[in-house]
């Protein structure tokens, strides 16, 4: 028993120690700040909306816009984040002397995970935080806006872009190439937003390849269960009523699944590379 | 009798390459072992399944078939990689880290505590001669200081056994001296190193002990001191004149078993055998 608690602990310092080294390595490369700067400049851009004149929907506008914003910049940014933090110790060749040290693939792989969550947490508060200031500074009632419906917001979302991250982390450890990777998460992320086509309609029931389809798409997380309206910002008394406790069960759930696969396929590609 | 460090016993590694998966035999039923507190040397051309055998021994690989034991235990355990430091061929290393972050990090990944890692890190900082650039990013070291920061990362936990892969590739030869210096002082401190190399007219200099593999196939194994035993009982003489030429030229043709050669003449050495050798198999 305390030999499983004192490995336990010692794997827990390597992740941690391992989150922090992927943490310096992405906020240490330019192309991350030049990135971030590029989005809070997309999100400092809708001060532009001031001088369009869109009668009471203008505080709408942006919070859509805001959204919007959020939901694809974000995607792109931790599908790219993930894919890139995965694949670069292979790609500049620095895998083989950290896999030389006592550390096990699901470690490497959860220190990854745990990296780009800080990473993701971070850039979502900076993405939230601006929104927030915009519909301040338009909004004609500040005092109604609703700042924990935001919080909320953001939250739910980095809950979503946590399992988008282990997606991305599974599809890197399982395919070689950087740019297919990506590509097949970007496409899962499709499929997860279009999930409402297979289990919508009722002109599926019938349909031979219905029940193949819906189990498919199970694979892949529902996104329509992270969204709720913008006008939960704008006002008081529209707070959704989701079921959190549901959801963070959910998104552990998928997370779990993906990084498990990740660590096989780490292992897998690890001990078949070509010397 | 020195205790077995090492020990392969009828491994081979087979990869697949391509879009058919198509095998490729790195490794062919490969046996050998090392004892420890020795330097042994990895020799053979590339592509001879030097940097596989050495990445198997490190646990980075799986062995298709065979078994390696690493002081009685399997390679690649999480017990064995505490006690093995590891140097890989391309001294690619963080490059956003400086010298000093990287050991700190390395040290930390081993689990040693923050007072000793410091401790480990200025001594092998002062071994390898990196003290006065630990700050700089690795970004700007060159060859010879990424070489020797390999070997320094290698020995940060304190190992008993080094896996050295292509060390002293691309280095001049005051750095390649400084380098077989301070692995001389490794052994002497009871080390044992395994070292891969090209280099087959430096390493049996070096080596106690080395084997020459070809494609995949241990070809020979030799122990150094034999092996320049055989090759090294050359005497030269200079400055003679016609006369005194004459006289040694007799003398020598009244001792059995030697000969006199020209100056000139090239002299055979392990790289001229290993070729005769890898000819006469290839013809076969």
């Amino acid at each position: 028993m305390r030999t499983l608690c004192l490995a336990s602990f010692r794997s827990c310092q390597r992740v941690y120690w391992l989150s922090l080294h992927s943490v310096l390595e992405v906020i240490r490369q330019r192309f991350f700040w030049v990135v971030l700067g590029m989005i809070l400049a997309l999100f400092m851009s809708s001060a532009l909306l001031q001088f369009i004149d869109l009668s009471d929907q203008n505080t709408k506008f942006i919070a859509d816009f805001g959204v919007g914003m959020i939901q694809l910049l974000g995607t792109l940014l931790v599908v790219v984040l993930s894919v890139q933090l995965f694949s670069s110790g292979f790609e500049t060749g620095t895998i083989w002397t950290l896999l030389s040290k006592p550390m096990l693939a699901w470690e490497y792989v959860v220190a990854k995970f745990c990296a780009i969550q800080l990473l993701m947490l971070v850039c979502l508060t900076l993405m939230s935080g601006t929104l927030a200031w915009q519909l301040y500074l338009h909004a004609g009632a500040a005092d109604e806006l609703q700042y924990l419906a935001i919080v909320g917001y953001g939250l739910l979302q980095w809950l979503k872009f946590s399992i988008f991250s282990s997606l991305a982390l599974m599809l890197a450890a399982l395919f070689r190439q950087t740019l297919l990777a990506i590509m097949l998460t970007l496409l899962c992320v499709l499929i997860s937003h279009l999930r409402v086509v297979v289990w919508g309609p009722s002109s599926w029931e019938f349909h031979e390849g219905a029940s193949w389809m819906r189990a498919i798409s199970q694979c892949v997380p529902d996104n329509r269960l992270f969204q709720f309206p913008t006008a939960a910002f704008l006002g008081p008394g529209e707070f959704p009523s989701l079921n959190y406790l549901m959801l963070i069960v959910y998104a552990l759930t998928y997370c779990a699944l993906y990084l498990s696969v990740a660590s096989w396929g780490f292992r897998k590609r690890q001990l078949n590379s070509i010397a | 009798m020195s205790e077995i460090a090492v020990s392969v016993d009828s491994v081979t590694k087979d990869f697949s390459a391509g879009l058919r998966l198509r095998k490729v035999r790195a490794l062919d039923s490969l046996q050998l072992k090392v004892n420890s507190g020795q330097i042994y040397g990895l020799l053979g051309p590339n592509g001879s399944g030097k940097s596989t055998l050495i990445k198997l021994m490190a646990g980075l690989f799986q062995a298709s078939s065979g078994h390696i034991r690493i002081f009685e235990q399997c390679a690649g355990s999480l017990k064995n990689r505490t006690r093995i430091g590891y140097m890989p061929d391309q001294p690619n290393y963080e490059r956003f880290l400086s010298g000093c972050e990287l050991l700190k990090f390395y040290a930390r990944m081993h689990g040693l505590p923050a007072k000793y890692a410091q401790m480990r890190m200025e001594i092998v900082l002062n071994l390898v001669d990196l003290q006065s650039v630990k700050h700089r990013k690795i970004g700007r070291y060159s060859k010879g200081m990424l070489q020797r920061l390999g070997l320094a990362q290698a020995m940060i936990h304190e190992p008993d056994l080094l896996l050295l892969d292509e060390p002293i590739s691309g280095m001049d030869p005051i750095a390649h001296e400084a380098m077989l210096k301070i692995l001389s002082e490794l052994r002497d401190a009871g080390k044992t190193i395994i070292i891969s190399s090209h280099r087959l007219d430096l390493m049996p200099r070096f080596c106690d002990r080395f084997a020459l593999m070809y494609r995949g196939r241990l070809l020979a194994e030799h122990f150094a001191n034999r092996w320049l035993a055989q090759t090294d009982d050359r005497v030269t003489i200079t400055g003679l004149d016609t006369d005194q030429r004459a006289k040694v030229a007799q003398l020598v043709a009244g001792l059995e078993g030697t000969c006199l050669a020209d100056g000139n003449e090239a002299l055979p050495n392990l790289q001229d055998w290993f070729l005769q050798t890898v000819r006469a198999r290839d013809q076969l």
